[in-house]
């Protein structure tokens, strides 16, 4: 590492920790390293433009912004409930099942675990707590955790970000990404189903079973977004950017149209929110890629591939370190830094060992996921405690469970590449 | 001078919304003009959406992203001490300023001073009517646009900063609010 690199990184992680905004503090500490080697500093300017303009797959971030946006702002949430209270709602536990269940349903239309907690979550946050049965800590929790299946699912805008620094293909992280979502959902309704009967906490009214058909009937159009987004992408009739802009249609059309819950002013509010998270997502998207930039020029991936392959370290050795590194780096980094910056040091050693990168890809989202979740520092914590009110030391103190079967989950899925890697495979998938 | 704010807030949100809703019809466009018979496919709508995002990011951060809506890890500036926070915040808006100051010249001229920004253009797409091809140099004169506002948004801090004292999070506040209700129960 060069002295001007050491100054830039100074820059950029004293600012960023003393509260400048990532992405500013990232576009000192580059004005830092190019001043200091006595580069050109418009340099910092132009390459971001370029890269931002050249990066037609990011395009995909707005439109799932604006797609979740729709999801979130219809009635569309309380249909989904409904539905899910007939199928799970019987179980001891049963909004906690509820909860989980909802989430997976929810993934599929929102690429982002923040609006997912913020919007279906803040809801069944207040039914369980009105029903008397859990408490709000654990309501909180069981959300938090049960949000963080969002960007495993598809459409996921993490999952589109490792795909532009590892040029692995978005679709087969699509699809790679639905089994680890869905034993995301088992192993917590198990840990709930646990923690339910210890404590006792009771199952809710059972819908009669005929009334299951017609509530599945109402729910179907919002349970078809997943298979739109990757029939569009698999069949080759969009490319995923456009399959996107393909999903926020649909979302518009099932909101406005089928469930009549959007009216014209309520989507120019969407579109300035999504304007405003897009471009606040971007910049820091845009500073990240010229970090990237200024690493790579310095060599430092080969570096680190050089350093590993000195050590002879095995491939599974070597996945173990890195999630270690990323639940870590988790717990104070947001996921959309670590993909950006950090994940590209480790790509060209990933290839060097031969690990497959889908793989790699899923195991990293799900853990940065995990790192959303986790004291002291999870964003997913505090949206929670933000929009319920909820105190953060009650919902700290029931998140710990969770929190230890989703890394149960995630070794597991280390361990055994097959979860992640069999569906893409059945659709084609060589690696 | 308060309505005047206003109206500049809702001036900049309306062109933000729009320019995003314009990369969304652009993209159901193109996909459109594909598989409709008798529909040439259009050529020139990636440049226009590439650009349109890039100006969504430049404005957008700009102008309608306000303070606690960016990406910023925290942890220490809300376990700090409040003089203590007025010195950090002050010390990220002195060092912005500085790198903004210290950088623009040499981007502001490669941007607008130079003959190749001008006479390179973007390829593909042209203004509606003239028919003229647009230089390049548009496409990053937004970032520099964020340069400057950038600079006048942090000096307005540093003021706001010494006459107010430390900004507050969204976060901090409502950690602030829910120890006040715990306080009430108590």
């Amino acid at each position: 590492m060069s002295f001007e690199l050491i100054m830039g990184m100074i820059a950029l992680f004293g600012m960023a920790a003393i509260g400048t905004p990532v992405a500013y503090a990232i576009i000192v500490g580059v004005l830092v390293y190019l001043g200091v080697s006595g580069q050109d500093l418009a340099i910092a300017g132009t390459t971001m433009v370029q890269r931002l303009f050249d990066g037609f797959l990011l395009l995909a971030v707005p439109l799932f912004i604006a797609s979740a946006n729709i999801m979130n702002a219809g009635s569309i949430s309380d249909r989904l409930l409904q539905f899910c209270i007939a199928l799970v709602g019987r179980f001891r536990g049963g909004m906690g099942h509820v909860n989980v269940v909802a989430s997976l349903i929810f993934s599929g239309m929102s690429g982002s675990a923040v609006a997912d907690a913020a919007g279906i979550g803040k809801i069944i946050i207040d039914m369980m707590v009105k029903s008397g049965r859990y408490t709000r800590g654990y309501a909180a929790a069981i959300t938090a955790a049960t949000a963080t299946i969002g960007p495993i699912i598809p459409p996921s805008i993490p999952m589109v970000l490792y795909a532009l620094v590892s040029n692995a293909s978005v679709g087969d992280l699509f699809l790679a990404g639905i089994v680890p979502g869905l034993v995301m959902g088992v192993v917590l309704m198990g840990m709930n189903s646990l923690i339910s009967h210890r404590r006792g906490f009771g199952q809710e009214e059972p819908v009669p079973l005929r009334e299951i058909p017609g509530l599945t009937v109402r729910a179907t159009p919002a349970l078809l977004m997943p298979v739109i987004l990757l029939g569009c992408i698999y069949t080759g009739v969009t490319t995923p950017t456009e399959a996107a802009a393909i999903a926020a249609l649909y979302a518009l059309m099932v909101a406005a149209g089928l469930y009549r819950a959007i009216k014209l002013k309520t989507l120019y509010q969407i579109f300035v929110e999504s304007a405003r998270s897009a471009a606040s997502v971007g910049l820091v998207i845009g500073a990240s890629m010229i970090l990237t930039y200024i690493v790579i020029q310095e060599n430092v991936p080969q570096a680190i591939s050089d350093m590993f392959s000195g050590a002879e370290i095995s491939p599974l050795m070597f996945m173990i370190l890195v999630n270690i590194l990323v639940l870590l780096l988790g717990c104070i980094l947001d996921a959309t830094v670590i993909i950006l910056v950090i994940i590209p040091l480790f790509i060209p050693t990933c290839r060097e060992l031969g690990i497959d990168l889908v793989h790699f890809g899923v195991l990293i989202v799900v853990n940065s996921m995990i790192g959303l979740i986790t004291p002291p520092y999870g964003i997913l914590l505090f949206v929670i405690n933000a929009v319920t009110g909820i105190p953060l030391k009650e919902i700290i103190r029931e998140i710990w469970a969770f929190l230890a079967v989703l890394i149960g989950a995630l070794v597991t899925m280390i361990m055994f590449p097959g979860i992640v890697l069999w569906l893409p495979r059945v659709f084609g998938y060589g690696g | 001078m308060k309505t005047l704010s206003k109206w500049f807030t809702r001036g900049t949100e309306f062109i933000a919304a729009m320019a995003l809703a314009a990369i969304f019809i652009t993209f159901l466009l193109q996909i459109l003009f594909r598989y409709v018979p008798f529909l040439e496919p259009i050529g020139w709508s990636v440049v226009l959406i590439s650009l349109l995002w890039v100006f969504v990011i430049f404005f957008g951060c700009s102008f309608i992203v306000r303070e606690q809506d960016h990406v910023t890890f925290d942890v220490v500036y809300l376990a700090a001490p409040r003089p203590l926070r007025k010195i950090l915040a002050l010390i990220t808006a002195v060092l912005v300023v500085a790198a903004m100051v210290y950088a623009f010249p040499a981007t502001y001229e490669t941007v607008f001073a130079n003959r190749l920004m001008e006479l390179k253009k973007i390829q593909t797409i042209r203004v509606p009517i003239t028919g003229d091809r647009i230089a390049i140099k548009w496409l990053f004169a937004p970032f520099v646009m964020l340069m400057a506002v950038v600079t006048l948004r942090y000096l307005w801090r540093i003021y706001t900063v010494l006459r107010f004292g430390p900004p507050e999070t969204e976060i901090d506040m409502l950690i602030g609010n829910v120890a006040d209700d715990e306080e009430a129960q108590q």
